[in-house]
C-alpha cells in the first residue's frame, strides 16, 4: 500500500480495465513491460508471457481475444506459438513483431499464417490502428 | 551487470561493455509506455538486436542509462 493508499500493481497483474484480451509474449522483461503499458493505455487487457511455454500455460485458463508475440523466443518462435494456440483450438489474430525484415519472418513462419507483421521499433506506431481493426472494433 | 541477453543469457557488466560489442545492433529510440501503472518510471527505450549467431533477439534498455555526465555542464 502506497501514501496514496493503492496498492502497488505489478506488471504481471495488468490484466483489468475492460474489453478485449492480448497475450503478449516478449522475452525481454523491459521491452515486454512496455508494451503491455502501450496496450493496456490503449484500453486493452494484457496477459503478459516471456515465453511460448508461459503462454500456452497462461491460455489454459484465460480466454485471449489476440496474439502480440515477438519473433525470437527462448528456444522457439512466435510462429510456433501460433501453431501451437491452433493446435489447441485458439485461433485468434495474431501479430508478430521482429527486428527482422518481413521478407525473412515470412520465410521462417513456414507457413503459418499470421494477420499481421510489426518490425520494431520503426512500426509499433501501427498498434494504434491494428488492434481495433483487428478485434473487429473499427469504426 | 549492465543487461542479460533473455535470450542467450549473454551478460554485459558495464554499459562500455555493451557499446563496445560489435554484435549489439542498434535498431532505434521508442517510447512506449503512456502510463505508469506499477510505479515504473515512463520513459524511452533504446532497442538493440543481439546480433549473435545463436540468438538475434531485441535487447530494451532504458535511454536514461546511456546518459552521460559528461556536458551536461554545472
Amino acid at each position: 500500500m502506497n501514501s496514496w493508499g493503492m496498492s502497488k500493481v505489478t506488471t504481471d497483474q495488468w490484466q483489468m480495465v475492460s474489453g478485449k484480451r492480448i497475450l503478449v509474449v516478449e522475452d525481454d522483461d523491459l521491452f515486454r513491460r512496455s508494451l503491455c503499458g502501450l496496450i493496456h493505455s490503449l484500453g486493452y487487457n494484457v496477459l503478459p508471457a516471456e515465453s511460448v511455454e508461459a503462454a500456452l500455460k497462461a491460455c489454459e485458463t484465460t480466454r485471449i481475444d489476440l496474439v502480440l508475440t515477438d519473433f525470437q523466443l527462448v528456444g522457439k518462435t512466435g510462429i510456433d506459438l501460433i501453431a501451437a494456440l491452433r493446435r489447441s483450438g485458439i485461433d485468434v489474430p495474431s501479430i508478430v513483431i521482429s527486428g527482422y525484415p518481413a521478407e525473412e519472418i515470412r520465410e521462417r513462419s513456414h507457413g503459418v499464417a499470421f494477420a499481421a507483421y510489426i518490425r520494431k521499433p520503426a512500426e509499433l506506431y501501427r498498434l494504434q490502428d491494428l488492434l481495433p481493426d483487428l478485434l473487429g472494433e473499427a469504426c | 551487470m549492465f543487461k542479460k541477453c533473455s535470450l542467450c543469457t549473454r551478460e554485459w557488466s558495464s554499459r562500455d561493455d555493451f557499446l563496445n560489442d560489435p554484435e549489439n545492433h542498434f535498431e532505434g529510440y521508442v517510447y512506449l509506455k503512456r502510463r505508469a501503472l506499477d510505479g515504473i518510471p515512463v520513459e524511452g527505450l533504446l532497442l538493440f538486436t543481439h546480433c549473435h549467431a545463436q540468438c538475434g533477439t531485441t535487447l530494451a534498455i532504458a535511454a536514461s542509462r546511456f546518459r552521460s555526465e559528461e556536458g551536461r555542464g554545472t
